[in-house]
């Protein structure tokens, strides 16, 4: 059984996460809210020398969430924060110019639909941000 | 038996005929908290206001305006009668309930409260009678103490009441949940209060109530009570302020402008002696006669059994609720009311609605701007189901067959 906006594979990512509460040595670490729906997400990030050595998120959040940070963690992980930053204005870019994703980004384009739920999407993305802005920082 | 609803047929957003190229399934709309639909009866006075009514009210000599004033008076009328308020002149006239509790909080208390004073609330409150009295008392620096609920939802009463004191200069506190649909044993929530401290002035949230119950404010014994005409079929851009007459005479307008001064100088205004000095500006007389005639509907309905017809409803959403497993209430009751609050084990409040919504069932999810009593139960979000006459037992079971669906795609 799937809906328009919860596919299959959307599905598969919220039932089965890519690093949801992995057990790392973050070197950063973010929080995210979405005052809309009331989504908490935290992402932590381990780095060495650059680039993204390990990644995990927690919290409660609703499925797009989830599935979109899962599918952020399988992404970003052993990218440099160049490229990790790249892929995050990519899929900002993509929802607001309604650009359709493809491979392994493309569970999300059922969103595309739900424009209320877009920011469900875009949470772990821009939490993730965050938490590069502040490593950097460091 | 099923329950049907001999209301429905009054609201054509029912009647699929009207959406000839729509794909989606008929519309059940279970979400009356945030509005309520309106009936065609309402939707006729709108229309014939519109062509053929329509001026400024209190201004005019024409026959056009003066016997739109008078409707508009008669209306304050109808509200007080409504309500038993003693007198039409203790009915104010806003644009729904916040703009009423800004009256109260700017108009009475502003000039009143000093950092001594402590404002005492529920944590249950919506942020419409929450955010305004967190704002008053940190411009003073005077305390905001929030009471909490008990397991069934039901402000605590035994903390509440500790809770006041001499410095005690108000409480304010919804009459039914908008969140769990619990509704508070007010008359005797005042009397105790108001036996601790005769100076306590209470402030009421009616915005939930005033749609399915019968209310009395005179029995009631609050200072001030407030709701909005669009939760009880009126359609936005009234609500109304009762004031008691032992608060009005110490009120001050809040909004300047027309309409509400007997005189003005260069240098001073004075304001009207009535209700209208706090009415300022033009007002929207097309919200208020649709107030009139919601009001009307409603009473009708009431004399034909709607207050028997919604408690079997509501016995009937609970029932069903109750009986799927992975239904957990935000609050332990088993008085059912119009409002039910719960979660989906497993499932987040905002998927749940997003199923829903593909089959045209018409949900809340979300905190329902009630953040502090979704901390304190502990909860990020909850789904809310409210109903109205317009519900019948065919809504409770296509949102159950959907909550089912939900749970066979997402639960983890
Ligand atoms: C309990 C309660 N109070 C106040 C309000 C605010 O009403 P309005 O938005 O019509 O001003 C609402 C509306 O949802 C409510 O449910």
């Amino acid at each position: 059984m799937q809906t328009t906006l919860y596919q299959q594979a959307l599905l598969s990512h919220h039932q089965n996460p890519t690093g949801f509460q992995h057990n790392i040595k973050p070197s950063a670490e973010s929080d995210g809210y979405n005052p809309a729906c009331g989504d908490e997400i935290t992402v932590k990030i381990s780095t060495e020398k650059n680039t993204i050595t390990g990644i995990s998120f927690e919290g409660e959040s609703c499925a797009i969430c989830r599935a979109s940070a899962s599918i952020m963690c399988q992404q970003v992980s052993s990218l440099s924060d160049v490229q990790a930053k790249e892929s995050i204005a990519l899929i900002e870019s993509s929802f607001a110019q309604k650009v359709p994703f493809a491979e392994a980004l493309s569970p999300l384009n059922g969103v595309f639909d739900f424009p209320v739920r877009q920011q469900c999407a875009l949470l772990p993305w821009q939490t993730l941000k965050q938490c590069l802005s502040q490593f950097k920082n460091s | 038996m099923t329950l049907s609803s001999p209301w429905r047929k009054d609201f054509v957003m029912f009647d699929d005929s009207h959406y000839p190229s729509s794909s989606l399934p008929p519309l059940h709309y279970l979400d009356s908290a945030a509005t309520c639909l309106i009936p065609e009866q309402v939707v006729a006075v709108n229309q014939r206001y519109l062509q053929f009514e329509h001026a400024n009210s209190h201004r005019g000599f024409y026959p056009l305006s003066s016997d739109l004033t008078d409707r508009v008076e008669n209306t304050r009328q109808q509200v007080a009668s409504f309500i038993n308020a003693p007198c039409a002149q203790q009915i104010i006239f806003t644009s729904g309930a916040t703009s009423a509790i800004h009256q109260i909080v700017q108009g009475y208390f502003a000039d009143k409260i000093a950092a001594k004073h402590n404002i005492v609330t529920t944590v249950a409150e919506h942020h419409a009678n929450f955010v305004p009295w967190q704002q008053l008392a940190q411009s003073v620096g005077a305390e905001l103490r929030i009471a909490p609920v008990k397991a069934s939802g039901e402000v605590d009463i035994e903390l509440l009441t500790e809770l006041i004191d001499e410095n005690t200069l108000l409480l304010t506190i919804s009459h039914l949940s908008n969140v769990t649909g619990v509704e508070n044993p007010l008359e005797q929530i005042i009397n105790q209060i108001k036996s601790i401290n005769s100076s306590v002035k209470v402030v009421v949230d009616g915005a939930q109530y005033i749609g399915h119950y019968p209310l009395d404010v005179s029995t009631l014994g609050c200072d001030f009570y407030v709701f909005s005409g669009h939760k009880l079929y009126a359609g936005f851009g009234v609500g109304v302020l009762f004031c008691h007459q032992r608060v009005i005479e110490a009120m001050s307008p809040v909004v300047f402008g027309g309409g509400m001064v007997e005189r003005v100088t260069n240098n001073q205004s004075l304001w009207q002696t009535g209700i209208r000095r706090f009415e300022a500006g033009s007002l929207n007389a097309q919200a208020i006669v649709a107030l009139a005639a919601a009001i009307e509907y409603i009473q009708f309905a009431r004399s034909n059994d709607a207050q028997l017809y919604m408690s079997e409803l509501s016995n009937y959403l609970r029932q069903r609720l109750s009986a799927i497993g992975f239904c957990q209430f935000l609050v332990a009751t088993d008085k059912a009311t119009p409002i039910v609050g719960f979660n989906l084990k497993g499932i987040h409040s905002h998927d749940v609605a997003s199923i829903l919504a593909e089959h045209n069932v018409a949900i809340r999810a979300g905190h329902h701007c009630a953040q502090p009593l979704h901390s304190y139960l502990n909860k990020n979000s909850s789904i809310r189901v409210s109903l109205a006459l317009y519900n019948e037992q065919q809504d409770i079971d296509a949102m159950i067959d959907g909550l089912e669906k939900a749970h066979t795609i997402m639960a983890v």
